[in-house]
């Protein structure tokens, strides 16, 4: 037992960075002990006992010796159970049971006490990182190759065991044993079949046409409508009508589901754009993220695609509070102690609620028997800051029981997203060199100098400034509303008509802003 | 004891009977039994009133603090000597020791008015039970509060009543109503509660804002003392009101609500007015009581029909079939005022020149044809489109519009759908048209009937995008409102331009 050092590269997760982390053991001897010392948390000081019981189920030896795990740099928290296969080899390095044939090489994985290999979380996020790095190579676990292949200048080896890993590292990593790269932009050709489609649908003529505008554009909406209107239904079916996942865009999303975990088994690439439905019980941790070592919350996950919050005004007041920073930035950050995390959250919002607590009110069928004081108290709950930056406001009204059992005759997903591509297009064109991509992101100045009113459309826009008592801010969102409409009209100038369709959306009774009480 | 009482003994007497008033409910019902009326128990003294009282107990609806700090027999002789010092301040010292929790002190701006008083509301001697005093609060001086009450008592007065839960419809009606009436130089009477109230009470506040300050538009009566705040949420409301107007209660200064004060205001409250507009409420709400007392002292009944079917209609509905006033604006219930002008001249003896001018009755048949092109079938769409400025401006010229929207060909609506989908029109004159048949199309749909953006969208024709332009464009010519959930409805009433 001549070497008494081991040391061996890895990659570890703060957030969505990956780091590279060197994993150095030092045999004494000593009394016998097992410790690692360089910020680790509990889940890694829990690496010991499987480290130990895989070694000794693999066939190797675990000599009673003072064993010392060093994990550098030591103001990084080192979080996780992907630790285990490099602590594992470094030891193994360190007791001259294994050699390193190239030290470029660095690996993680999680193990089991037989010495097999799990996968990890974050595959993407940790191969970016050891590329960044200028490292040449990552052994990971086989679940995880594929996803890791996705980044191209790494090679990635899939290993099954403990002892898979070791003859990897002696064998210097030969580029035959690679994991083939994947090509993203073919996988992306073949999305997912989806079941969901917009011509599921009867009537709902409003909703329909205001959620095309809420896509075209960015906004975000919410739809307010009884129990059984069908909000739900439509919300679903959102992600349907947006364009197709860019390459980058892709990538993104799935960088961040991959560090949550939620990467179903043999998808190593998110397809589609993500929906996401959270809880109105949810905690603010587990919407805009947090934890001791900071995790993606839902506002994350829905990243490019759609945050879909149902019965909004049952959420926490805190948690609508928290949302206001990602829904102005596209990104959140987490605060913490040691580090602070940035995770990205450019969400499409969409909100759905009952005009009132007992989901009622307006309705045709059922009679409201909420008090003015509770409806206050309820309307109270959603004014403010999270309201403002909801663009479209619209009543969904609920479809005849006779014409939902008629044969749904609506346009189809497909032909809607259409429609939005070409307006997007039309926004990009419009918008390059401004710093946004759509018209929802345009700022006060922006608007002013970006959106073209005609005669016309400005004179309908005084009118209603004035006759439906419309704050600046509700006519600064009509406007960009409008310019939506517009783009979506293939029109080069904001007319009368798409500032009247705009004012439809602009919200009256619940969602309406709460200007000046009593 | 054989000697009338003189006009400041009858005064003490009002504030004494009002106190019992406040603490027991019925009282002055009681007295009844054994007086002819009120009147007939001023004259005699307080003692044998006290005496009487204790030989009739009440009922129920007792404070709980009667019993203690003052029975009727121990108050009238523990403040009898005090009272006969004239100008009854003796006897609010004497009741002050004895009723603490009660304020005998008047706020700023507020007087109060006895039942021998010159300025006691005549309408409220109707009244089986009439309060014995009237407590009365407004914004300004004790002076300025004499001055509005003076005014409010001259003028014609409507009271609107309903439901604390009412539907977008009801509010939108009641608020309607009370806008119109004061418009029409009425007074709005209401009791402040949510809802119906409140809607009223603003609406009248709105068209107030701006007009002649020295008319109070509307005046809210209390189930608490004048000056106390409740509902707690309509504090702001309720400085809004006592701004121009007034706030009235039969209960002394300071007393908070109480479960059987509010039946007991509704009797004041349907007394106060010439007539009473009830707009939602159930058949057991307070609504349907203050309109049976009203009833009582033979005030015109008026009720706005509500959607069949709904609880909160009932009420309305039984009213109107037995023979209430159909109330579909304002302007129904300035009619029923002139009504009521004609048979009885004196019961609107004050009615304001001004007022009365703003209705006279061919003014308003004039008025009536129209906002109700019902009963003036010759006023055509372009009364509709002709005021807002915008694509209809250009109607005059324009053949086929007397008949629009219903009889456009199918072809031509298909040829507007093309345009709108296809987003860029031939040219721009053919847009503007496209524009103006689509708002027709979309009117004849309103007009027919309350409809949700999806109903016009299936009735019309038009995509959805030109559907909701339309409405849009109507909207801004206020002649349609947007609901809050999501429907449309024509507005029938003449609206404040914008
Ligand atoms: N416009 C509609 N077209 C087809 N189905 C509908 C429609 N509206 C409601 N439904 C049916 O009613 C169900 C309940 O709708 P849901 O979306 O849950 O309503 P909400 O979220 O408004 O309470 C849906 O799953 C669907 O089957
Ligand atoms: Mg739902
Ligand atoms: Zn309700």
């Amino acid at each position: 037992m001549s070497p008494v050092l081991g040391r061996l590269a890895s990659v570890a997760l703060v957030g969505l960075d990956a780091h590279v982390v060197e994993v150095e053991t030092h045999v004494a001897a000593a009394m016998p002990a097992f410790v690692i010392v360089g910020l680790p948390d509990a889940a890694v000081q829990e690496s010991r006992e499987r480290v130990r019981a895989a070694i000794m189920n693999a066939g190797y030896r675990f000599p009673a010796r003072r064993i010392i795990v060093n994990l550098a740099p030591a103001d990084v928290r080192k979080s996780g159970p992907l630790l285990d296969l490099p602590i594992a080899l470094s030891f193994l390095l360190a007791t001259g049971q294994a050699r390193c044939a190239d030290r470029r090489l660095a690996a993680v994985g999680e193990l089991g006490l037989d010495g097999s290999l799990r996968p990890v979380a974050g595959a993407l996020a940790l191969a970016e990182g050891a590329r960044r790095a200028g490292l040449r190579g990552l052994i990971v676990p086989a679940a995880n190759a594929t996803e890791a292949a996705l980044v191209p200048g790494i090679e990635v080896f899939a290993v099954r065991t403990l002892a898979e890993a070791v003859t990897a590292i002696e064998s210097g990593g030969p580029a035959a044993a690679a994991t083939p790269a994947a090509d993203v932009g073919a996988l992306l050709a073949q999305p997912p079949v989806c079941d969901a489609d917009l011509a599921d649908v009867i009537g709902q003529h409003l909703a329909r046409r205001a959620l095309e505008v809420a896509v075209a554009g960015g906004h975000n909406i919410v739809m307010v409508g009884p129990p059984g209107s069908g909000k739900t239904m439509l919300a679903r079916r959102v992600s349907t009508i947006m364009s197709p996942l860019a390459v980058d865009e892709a990538l993104a999303v799935t960088r961040v589901h991959s560090v949550a975990g939620l990467l179903p088994p043999g998808e190593p690439l998110v397809r589609r754009r993500p929906f996401r439905a959270p809880h109105h019980s949810i905690s603010l941790a587990g919407l805009i993220g947090g934890g001791s070592s900071p995790r993606p919350g839902e506002v994350s996950l829905a990243h490019m695609g759609v945050l879909f919050l149902d019965e909004l005004a049952e959420f926490r007041p805190s948690a609508l509070e928290a949302l206001r920073q990602p829904l102005e930035d596209g990104r959140i950050t987490v605060a913490r102690a040691l580090s602070s995390v940035t995770f990205p959250a450019a969400v499409m919002l969409v909100a759905a609620m009952n005009p009132c607590p007992c989901g009622h009110l307006g309705d045709r069928g059922t009679e409201c028997i909420c008090t003015q004081q509770r409806l206050r108290q309820y309307r109270a709950r959603l004014s403010g800051p999270l309201l403002d930056r909801i663009d479209l406001r619209i009543a969904v009204g609920r479809v005849a029981a006779a014409d939902l059992r008629a044969a749904p005759s609506g346009e189809s997903s497909a032909a809607v997203r259409e429609r939005v591509c070409a307006a997007r297009a039309r926004q990009t064109a419009r918008l390059a060199g401004s710093g946004v991509f759509a018209n929802a992101q345009l700022g006060t100045r922006q608007v002013r100098r970006l959106c073209r009113l005609s005669p016309g459309a400005a004179a309908a826009l005084d009118t209603a400034y004035t006759r439906l008592h419309l704050s600046a801010r509700a006519c600064e969102r009509v406007v960009k509303v409008a310019q939506t409409v517009a783009d979506l009209g293939g029109a080069t100038v904001i007319a009368e008509e798409h500032v009247r369709e705009s004012l439809a959306y602009r919200g009256v009774g619940v969602a309406a802003e709460q200007a000046g009480a009593a | 004891m054989s000697r009338p009482p003189c006009h400041e003994e009858r005064c003490g007497t009002c504030l004494w009977l009002a106190e019992l008033a406040t603490r027991r409910g019925g009282t002055i019902g009681r007295l009844r039994k054994s007086y002819q009326d009120l009147d007939a128990v001023l004259e005699r003294p307080r003692s044998e009133i006290a005496a009487v009282l204790a030989r009739s107990p009440a009922p129920g609806g007792d404070t709980g603090g009667a019993s203690r700090s003052g029975t009727p027999s121990r108050a009238g002789r523990a403040a009898a000597p005090r009272a006969t010092g004239g100008d009854g301040s003796g006897w609010r010292t004497a009741l002050a020791r004895l009723a603490p929790d009660m304020s005998l002190t008047d706020p700023p701006g507020g007087i109060v008015v006895t039942y021998v008083d010159d300025e006691y509301p005549p309408g409220l001697r109707h009244l089986y039970d009439p309060p014995p005093a009237l407590f009365v609060l407004g914004a300004g001086d004790a002076a300025e509060t004499g001055r509005r009450l003076a005014e409010v008592l001259r003028a014609p007065r409507v009271v609107v009543v309903g439901t604390r839960r009412p539907s977008p419809y009801g509010l939108d009606m009641a608020a309607g109503i009370g806008r119109d009436l004061v418009r029409e130089g009425c007074v709005v009477i209401s009791g402040l509660a949510y809802g119906i109230d409140a809607a009223a009470h603003r609406g009248a506040l709105q068209e107030a804002a701006g007009a002649d300050p020295s008319v109070p538009p509307t005046v809210a009566v209390m189930g608490c003392g004048a000056d106390v705040c409740y509902p707690r949420a309509h504090g702001s409301l309720r400085r809004r009101i006592l701004q121009p107007g007034l706030i009235v209660s039969e209960f002394l200064w300071g007393v908070p609500v109480h479960r059987w004060r509010f039946p007991s205001r509704n009797r004041v409250l349907g007394a106060l007015g010439h007539a009473v507009v009830v707009v939602e409420g159930g058949p057991q709400s307070g609504a349907l009581i203050t309109a049976r007392h009203a009833l009582d002292v033979s005030r015109e009944i008026l009720a706005v029909p509500g959607e069949a079917g709904r609880q909160t209609s009932e009420g309305p509905h039984g009213l109107l079939r037995d023979g209430a006033t159909i109330c579909e604006s304002a302007l129904c219930a300035a009619i029923a005022l002139i009504g009521i002008q004609n048979s009885d001249p004196g019961v609107l003896r004050g009615w304001s020149a001004d007022a009365m001018e703003r209705i006279d009755p061919a003014l308003l048949a004039d008025r009536l044809a129209d906002d109700w092109e019902l009963m003036a079938p010759s006023v055509d769409e372009e009364e509709v489109f002709a005021d807002g400025g915008g694509p209809g401006e250009e109607t005059e010229d324009r053949p086929g519009l007397d008949r629009p929207g219903m009889d456009l060909p199918v072809g031509d609506r298909r040829q507007t759908d093309a345009r709108d989908r296809g987003g860029r029109p031939s040219a721009a004159a053919s847009h503007a048209e496209a524009a103006v048949d689509a708002e027709q199309l979309v009117w004849t749909v309103v007009d027919a009937g309350q409809s949700h953006v999806d109903a016009v969208v299936a009735q019309s024709g038009l995509p959805i995008g030109a559907a909701l332009a339309a409405l849009g464009a109507l909207e801004a010519k206020g002649r349609v409102a947007a609901l809050p959930d999501g429907t449309y409805r024509a507005v029938r009433g003449r609206r404040r331009p914008g």
